[in-house]
């Protein structure tokens, strides 16, 4: 097994590159400092419709409205309204930005409610929207502890005073997992590109070759390199995050899992690029053109939700997507979101298939 | 004797173009084998084809009694490459360059004393990129016997290189030949050839049109020693060939009388002593020119090969 030996020496050709180091780690880490300062204190929160039925004209009933209340309490959610008229299924349907949710209160709440019936609010969402699951357990808390408060004293008055949740977001929360994505992937797709590039066009690569090294050996030692240098970027970026912002995130397995796919899929990515394209300049040219548009669009510097339908379909045939996502989730929620990882393992299966098959270790 | 370099009719398409056509030569344990030719002759394209990095089209190479697309692996671990135009990489210092190549393999020679042989210990912390053209190409060789070979392919190890680090290096690939390793040189240097080699094969077109011992070539095409006469007046000249005729040795040939002189062709020291004494007698003034590698190359392929590695 040569795959050591690679990985060694890659990284040893990567920390005498003055300017890698700092596209690499040091870049990343400005950013976060700026984002941060800029919009550090700011909360994060998912906007969430109301629909309440349970009103006397246009006043909602007093258990309805300290339920709402109670709602936009939790801070993690951004509560609008929506009228009554207005079918919230077709609502969530035709909404020009995806992803929007609605809470239906039925007609009846506090009735049923005083006369301890069940009533059934119902959260609806768009199928495969990554935090509606966040959304509904939002929901569920306040609901859950609307009902302990009613059963146990009858008292129905004090219930809102109590609220908070113990998830409040951050933009730095937002910023650390997608900042740390974004620069996963231009790492891989961008410095392998052009060093892959580089090292065919001056010859090291041959001597490589001949070496008893195989070409899966080469391409292993390759992920390998970008892994580590994946986790270096991410323990160097929660640390300042940590210190600068109070960041209180931490690597748990959900996110180490996607922090390494996904730097095995974009390294593939620049393996791929470097070994199809023969010249250093285009390699690096054409890394450039894939890295950046994909930064931009998969909701590295501002919510997927937030962008046109257009924008939206590209970004999700985006791999950057479904990391960026991903790593959100499992970093800042602490949640496995299978859809993201589905994505992103795909792609990295793909890339490395691509990338084996384009080295070749025998020229024609 | 041992052969350890077996090649059969051995061709190289590049689509339509046959950059190698039907090469055909052994190449025994311990001696140095060259391949000369000028620019695009195939000689990169042969050695690559040894080196298990490049796929033949037809034809059947055997290094080390291993066969070059079936058994690569077991051929690799026992050869060394310095690749044509050869650059290791820049950031790294010169140690970590030849280490880095010699944990590819599993064993490799001591750094140290591979470095201090090269006369490179003295700038094993100097980055390779800051390098003169000669250290660059010596620590190239060191990359390539790191692993401490039985056969070593040079590929135009010192094209590209001043006269003088030129010099240093075939000082140092001397001392490789003399350490008993078996070389496979390919160059469009005829001193570098007949400096360092035991036989050459002289390539043109994809095709060899002889391969022997360098003295063997010389002695069959050179075209025998030449005797130049320096002169400018034409008619002074002729005279002189007028007289030089009559008393000129047997088989000497009056060469055909360039611009810059005359010359005559003869076979043997002998004649040419003979002729020499003659013409100290009469007061000429001339220079001797034993044949070369260079004559037989002009003979074989009718061109010469300029500083470029051009044909000429
Ligand atoms: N990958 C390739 N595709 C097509 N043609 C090629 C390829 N590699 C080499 N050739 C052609 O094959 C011929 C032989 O090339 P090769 O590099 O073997 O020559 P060479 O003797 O090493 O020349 P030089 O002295 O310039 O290094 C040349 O005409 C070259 O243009
Ligand atoms: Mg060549």
């Amino acid at each position: 097994m040569k795959v050591f030996p690679v990985t060694k020496l890659l990284l040893k050709n990567w920390m005498r590159n003055k300017s890698g180091v700092f596209f690499t780690v040091l870049f990343p880490i400005m950013l976060i400092l700026i984002f941060g300062s800029i919009f550090g204190q700011s909360k994060m929160s998912y906007t969430v419709y109301i629909q309440n039925k349970d009103a006397f004209g246009r006043n909602p009933t007093k258990l309805a409205k300290e339920f709402i209340d109670a709602l936009n309490n939790t801070t993690i959610l951004k509560i609008k309204k929506l009228d009554v008229l207005t079918n919230p299924k077709d609502f969530v349907k035709d909404h020009l930005f995806r992803n929007c949710r609605v809470i239906v209160i039925p007609r009846g709440f506090q009735d049923n409610i005083l006369r301890g019936k069940e009533v059934d609010v119902e959260v609806i969402g768009r199928k495969g929207d990554p935090y509606f699951p966040l959304v509904k357990e939002a929901v569920e808390t306040v609901a859950c502890n609307f009902n302990l408060r009613i059963s146990r004293s009858g008292e129905v008055i004090n219930v809102s005073s109590s609220f908070t949740t113990e998830k409040k977001v951050t933009t730095i929360d937002y910023y650390v997992p997608s900042i740390l994505a974004a620069f996963i992937m231009v790492n891989g797709v961008i410095s392998v590109a052009s060093s892959t590039a580089e090292f065919r066009s001056k010859g090291v690569m041959k001597k490589v070759m001949t070496a008893p090294v195989s070409k899966y050996e080469w391409i292993a030692g390759n992920l390998l390199q970008q892994v580590l240098l994946a986790f270096l970027l991410t323990l160097a970026m929660i640390g300042v995050a940590k210190a600068a912002f109070n960041f209180n995130r931490f690597l748990d397995c959900y996110s180490i899992l996607f922090i390494a796919v996904g730097a095995v899929a974009f390294c593939a990515l620049g393996l791929l690029i470097g070994n199809a394209v023969g010249d250093v300049e285009a390699a690096s040219g054409m890394a450039n053109a894939i890295a950046f548009p994909m930064m931009f669009l998969s909701g590295a510097f501002w919510p997927v939700e937030l962008m046109p339908k257009e924008l939206q379909f590209i970004a999700k045939i985006m791999p950057l997507y479904y990391l960026q996502n991903g790593l959100r989730i499992a970093m800042v929620y602490g949640k496995f979101n299978s859809t993201s990882f589905a994505g992103i393992l795909v792609s990295a299966i793909v890339f490395v298939a691509a990338a084996v098959s384009v080295t070749k270790w025998r020229v024609d | 004797m041992d052969k350890i370099i077996e090649v059969k009719n051995l061709v190289k398409k590049y689509g339509d173009f046959t950059a190698v056509n039907g090469l055909t030569f052994d190449v025994y344990r311990g001696e140095t084998f060259s391949i000369i030719g000028p620019n695009g002759s195939g000689k990169t394209t042969t050695v690559e084809i040894l080196e298990c990095i490049r796929a033949p089209t037809s034809g059947e190479v055997k290094v080390l009694g291993y066969d070059v697309v079936k058994e690569d692996k077991k051929i690799k671990k026992r050869i060394g490459v310095l690749p044509q135009d050869f650059d290791a990489f820049d950031r790294l210092t010169v140690e970590e360059n030849v280490r880095v190549i010699g944990e590819m393999y599993d064993s490799s020679l001591e750094v140290r004393e591979l470095l201090e042989e090269f006369g490179l210990w003295e700038v094993r912390k100097r980055k390779y990129g800051k390098l003169s053209g000669g250290q660059k190409r010596k620590v190239g060789i060191c990359m390539a016997i790191v692993n401490d070979p039985e056969i070593v392919f040079l590929d135009e190890p010192t094209t590209g290189l001043d006269p003088k680090a030129r010099e240093e290096c075939w000082s140092v690939l001397e001392k490789l030949k003399d350490s008993g390793k078996t070389i496979f040189l390919t160059s469009h240097y005829m001193e570098e050839v007949e400096r360092l080699g035991d036989r050459v094969s002289i390539l043109y077109r994809g095709k060899m049109l002889d391969v022997g011992d360098i003295e063997d070539l010389v002695s069959r095409y050179g075209g025998g020693i030449k005797i130049v006469i320096k002169a400018k007046d034409l008619k002074y000249i002729k005279a002189m060939v007028d007289t030089l005729g009559e008393m000129s040795v047997d088989n000497g040939r009056v060469g055909a009388g360039r611009r810059e002189g005359v010359t005559f062709i003869v076979e043997s020291k002998e004649e040419a002593l003979e002729l020499a004494s003659k013409l100290i007698d009469i007061g000429v003034e001339f220079e001797i020119k034993e044949p070369s590698l260079e004559d037989v190359f002009l003979h074989l392929a009718e061109g010469v090969i300029n500083e470029r590695g051009e044909l000429v």
